[in-house]
């Protein structure tokens, strides 16, 4: 069997086992447990039931996420090369960069409602907090791991410092920015989910996926919550292949990390 | 283009103005009690092959980047064409690796310097197409790095550096890396490049039988501190191909040259003993 086809054909038969395996739980489960792991059947009603409202929430988590994600990508690499030009610079603003990670976002989150309101803006900006440390360190990270040898090289060529950002240490970083975004691109939906969840809205009926399992909850809908966490969770897959496709794109002429891209 | 070509006959004194003088330069690291080039005075007129031989840490590869303006001097002054080490754009360095960067397809790659130094669009393709075609690499012209040989990458590497169209080519044990097979015949092609574009080299190798197939002068280094033991001319006739290295001369001076090598070597010595 060619590898490629067991690269598919290996998870939808774990799916098909998990899926089997829940359902004999269900029926294992005392009838007043089973609610826990709710029938197959009725977590597809739950779709059908709730399709257009998931889908709106998908829409708008999915829409915040990926604004918090892109304003992380942009400041993170403005952030990088401020980061990775002076070595005082960086002394100085590494524990604030830190901190920016360890702020705990349930604190943050009133705060923010204070400030810029609840709804859209404040989640983009909470999910632009969870995604942007990995960026900023792993960017950082490939601009300062140059090659001593292309150093030399371009130290001998009297590059100007900004030739050095720009034509050495830039390309070089590529590699470390993309890890660091596939990273983010995991978070991001994530972050929007939790975001929504804490500092969203449902005036208008424009909300998003946290506030939508918050009243799924409320009513004790367990299959919709089952069903609003798979949504989340393809979410997170649809942005990481995203990535990984782009990721793809600019390196594999060149770099190993995607080897058989020559030839 | 062409420089003035220096008769491998006549001594350098006589070959007038030099283009290379070093005058009683020293060098010292912090960390070390020894320094690691003692006062050195050594002058190397246009056009001449100089290779450096010596046992590891005699200052071969310190001597190439004093020369290219990458370490200063701790005493002493260099002259490089009339100026100070790193600030003519007459000198090019081949390192030990060929440091392509991975990310540009080989003809990017030999444009590298001449990006740098800005030099208009039309020039640089001009003389990039004249260096890759002087390696013979001009069909990989849109390959990436790894896509090549290493001998090829090696050859691109020495691409870039003649792209520059350098008066001076410092070369740091540039095939070490490669087979023997490739090696020689790299070195045979670097010397009908330099038929065709007379530039001065300093050669640093590990090679006995490298450094006196390629120069005219082999310099062979003592470590600790690093200084030239001796200065040797090698009065094989150019142009040399596969043949040279079958004729007496040339298997006289490799003896003698491997002796002097021995002699510096202080492991060497013992382990002959």
């Amino acid at each position: 069997m060619s590898p490629r086809l067991l690269r598919w054909l290996l998870p939808l038969l774990l799916a098909a086992l998990l899926l089997a395996g829940w359902q004999a739980l269900h029926h294992a489960l005392p009838p007043e447990r089973r609610f826990l792991f709710p029938d197959l059947p009725r977590l597809g009603e739950a779709f059908r039931l709730h399709g257009a409202t998931l889908l709106a929430a998908t829409r708008y988590t999915a829409l915040a996420a990926l604004g918090g994600f892109a304003l992380s990508a942009v400041v993170s690499v403005a952030v990088s090369l401020l980061l990775a030009s002076s070595g005082l610079v960086r002394i100085a603003l590494y524990p604030y960069l830190m901190a920016l990670q360890m702020v705990p976002v349930i604190i943050v989150a009133p705060i923010l409602i204070l400030w810029v309101g609840p709804g859209a803006p404040s989640v983009v900006i909470i999910t632009f907090l969870i995604t942007f440390f990995p960026l900023v360190v792993n960017t950082t990270q490939g601009l300062l791991s140059v090659d001593r040898a292309h150093l030399d090289l371009f130290r001998m060529g009297r590059a100007a410092p900004w030739q050095e950002m720009l034509l050495l240490r830039a390309p070089a970083a590529l590699p470390y920015f993309f890890t660091g975004l596939r990273i983010s691109a995991i978070l991001a939906p994530i972050g929007a989910l939790t975001a929504d969840y804490l500092v969203g809205t449902s005036s208008g009926g424009r909300s998003g996926l946290g506030i939508t399992a918050l009243l799924f909850s409320a009513r004790n809908e367990i299959p919709a919550l089952y069903a609003t966490a798979l949504v989340g969770c393809a979410l997170g897959f649809v942005l990481v292949a995203a990535v990984s496709g782009l990721s793809w794109l600019v390196l594999h002429r060149w770099h190993d990390s995607h080897a058989g891209g020559d030839k | 283009m062409l420089h003035a070509s220096s008769d491998p006959s006549q001594p350098a004194a006589t070959t007038g103005e030099p283009l290379i003088r070093f005058e009683a330069v020293s060098k010292r690291f912090d960390a070390c009690a020894s320094p690691i080039l003692a006062p050195l005075d050594l002058t190397i007129p246009a056009g001449q092959f100089v290779a450096i031989l010596g046992p590891s840490g005699c200052g071969k590869s310190t001597l190439l980047r004093l020369l290219s303006g990458l370490t200063e001097p701790t005493a002493g002054r260099i002259v490089v064409d009339g100026h100070p080490p790193g600030q003519g754009d007459d000198l090019a360095y081949v390192f030990q690796d060929a440091t392509l960067l991975p990310w540009l397809r080989v003809d990017a790659n030999v444009e590298t310097l001449l990006r740098l130094r800005r030099v208009p669009a039309a020039e640089r393709a001009r003389r990039r197409d004249a260096a890759l075609a002087l390696v013979r690499l001009a069909d990989k012209a849109r390959a990436y790095p790894r896509q090549l040989s290493g001998g090829q990458k090696m050859r691109v590497s020495l691409a870039r550096a003649l792209a520059t169209e350098p008066r001076i080519l410092l070369l740091d044990e540039p095939f070490g890396a490669l087979d023997e097979m490739t090696r020689d015949r790299l070195g045979e092609e670097l010397l009908a490049i330099r038929e065709r574009q007379r530039w001065t080299a300093l050669f640093v190798t590990h090679s006995v039988s490298e450094a006196v197939f390629l120069a005219d002068r082999v310099l062979v280094l003592a470590p600790r501190p690093g200084r030239v033991a001796h200065d040797l001319r090698v009065g094989l006739p150019y142009p040399r191909n596969h043949d040279t290295r079958l004729t007496p001369e040339y298997l006289r001076l490799v003896a003698e040259v491997s002796a002097h090598l021995r002699a510096v070597d202080p492991e060497a010595s013992v382990s002959g003993s």
